[in-house]
């Protein structure tokens, strides 16, 4: 489903964030990316759910190369992306609803869909009695399961999870990793970075090692 | 339903950002007003001239031994000019007759024949719409007539009013054009400061989801059009009442004796004009910066 071929990633001053990456992730895979602060982590991630792009080398995603996509083609593989951030992302001015329903109303799904589909992925977060609320009504664990909510709802082939759990206590980081890995049985591809070993070790999953924007073997 | 979320969105963003907006909304209200202001002077000094002119009178003189046919000839053209609004002929007896109610002139005694004397005369009134292009041709056939003498007219005080009549259209277009840059800085800068202030997560979060052209751009489209909207319509308020409040004061003034003039309010038909450019010029100042807002985005990668 990923592949990537000597990636190579410079920001602006010829700061150099990723050193010849390649990877091969398959669908229905979870993966974890794990490394300390400044490895890479999140610029990998950030390649992979097409906020930015390679300086060189190619990244394939469902055999599509991230580099020669068409606007249309890249807005449509987007929308085939689920991602979860570390701040939640949320819009503070719509309710929760509104916020699961963003990408539903981005894809133009017919009204009935998408109230079918944002009740099912509250449901499924266990937030469906707080439709009305608003973001900042929410606590920091509750704002994270919409954001969960939100990337789920339009049945992505890939999650993407940027430090999901790192804003929350231990307790509330095992709920959030629980159900993602629920979403990867049910068959979507998990990727998630974290430096949280310790959730890494309880799960058992395959990890890939950043340092210094180069994957180590462990 | 998609239209009606972006159009809340729009909505809940213009409330939430009502400072930024109040202020725009100010500007677009000056701006309208100011446009509406100048070309109501432009409008009014166009009429007022116009106006001077239809009321100003040519003189056509004939020569003295002109016959019928001549006279008949004259009048047949005068009749076919459609910008003359008005024409009367005066007779050498006519005229004749109002020269001895004016100084007692004995004719008999005198022995004067006024056909020999007096010429035949045609008093014109030009329309308020000639242009000059009319006037030289219709000058150029009058004076290749046989029995014609002389053609009396305040030339410089027409030069002028042809004049003001073809830069009034440089004018409007420069109004125009000012109005045009005004809006487009006006409501980009508005549109950016806000942009800058809290929703560039939101454009970033919009495209990340797999948003389009509009879903990204329409939300702000309908807040400029609300700035807009909004501001012109206080801009066309305070010029109309404006209006109405200094109406009498300005009647009085123009009614000094040897005119009477009654200021006009521009037409519907400018309103429209500049309504039109202020959402056109808006609409592109906000594309415009949400491009170059969307290019920055990715501007640190290499």
């Amino acid at each position: 489903m990923i592949r990537a071929f000597h990636i190579y990633k410079y920001y602006k001053g010829n700061i150099s964030a990723l050193t010849d990456i390649n990877l091969r992730i398959e669908r229905g895979d979870f993966l974890f990316i794990s490394g300390p602060s400044g490895a890479g982590k999140s610029t990998l991630l950030k390649l992979i759910y097409l906020r930015e792009f390679p300086s060189s080398g190619q990244l394939l995603i469902d055999e599509k190369n991230t580099q020669q996509l068409k606007r249309r083609d890249l807005e449509h593989l987007r929308r085939h992306i689920g991602v979860v951030f570390q701040d939640f992302k949320l819009i503070p001015y719509l309710n929760v609803y509104e916020n699961v329903a963003l990408p539903l109303y981005i894809n133009k799904e017919p009204n009935f869909r998408i109230r079918q589909r944002v009740f099912s992925a509250l449901d499924y977060v266990g937030l469906a009695h707080k439709t009305e609320k608003f973001p900042l009504q929410l606590s920091g664990g509750e704002q994270q399961r919409i954001g969960i909510a939100r990337a789920i709802v339009k049945n992505p082939m890939l999650l993407i999870a940027d430090e999901p759990t790192g804003n929350l206590d231990y307790e509330r980081a095992v709920e959030i990793m629980d159900m993602l890995i629920d979403m990867n049985t049910r068959g979507t591809t998990v990727i998630i970075a974290t430096h949280n070993i310790e959730l890494i070790r309880k799960y058992n999953k395959k990890v890939i090692y950043l340092k210094a924007g180069r994957i180590e073997e462990k | 339903m998609r239209s009606t979320f972006f159009i809340k969105r729009a909505y809940i963003n213009f409330l939430r950002n009502w400072y930024n907006n109040f202020s725009s909304i100010i500007n677009v209200a000056v701006v309208s007003f100011f446009s509406i202001f100048l070309l109501f002077i432009l409008k009014n000094s166009v009429e007022f001239i116009e106006q001077i002119v239809s009321k100003n009178s040519a003189a056509i003189i004939l020569k003295t031994e002109a016959s019928k046919e001549n006279i008949s000839g004259v009048e047949a053209l005068i009749r076919g000019e459609k910008s003359i609004e008005k024409y009367t002929y005066i007779s050498p007896s006519s005229a004749f007759e109002e020269l001895k109610k004016n100084f007692s002139i004995n004719t008999e005694s005198a022995a004067i024949n006024p056909d020999s004397i007096l010429p035949h005369i045609f008093e014109i009134k030009f329309s308020r719409y000639i242009d000059k292009e009319t006037y030289n041709r219709f000058v150029t056939s009058l004076k290749k007539m046989e029995s014609f003498e002389d053609f009396r007219i305040n030339e410089s005080f027409l030069e002028l009013f042809f004049r003001l009549k073809k830069y009034s259209i440089y004018f409007r277009i420069a109004i125009f054009l000012i109005l045009c840059i005004s809006s487009f800085y006006i409501l980009s800068n508005t549109i950016g400061l806000n942009l800058h202030n809290n929703r560039r997560e939101e454009i970033e979060l919009v495209e990340l989801l797999g948003g389009d052209y509009l879903d990204i751009r329409l939300p702000y489209i309908f807040e400029g059009m609300l700035i807009v909207g909004i501001g012109f319509m206080l801009g066309l308020l305070i010029a109309i009442s404006s209006f109405y409040m200094l109406l009498p004061a300005l009647n009085k003034f123009f009614n000094m004796g040897f005119i009477s003039f009654e200021p006009v309010m521009i037409g519907m038909k400018d309103i429209i004009i500049i309504f039109v450019i202020l959402i056109m010029s808006g609409l592109l100042g906000i594309i415009r910066f949400i491009r170059r807002f969307i290019k920055g985005l990715y501007d640190e990668n290499i």
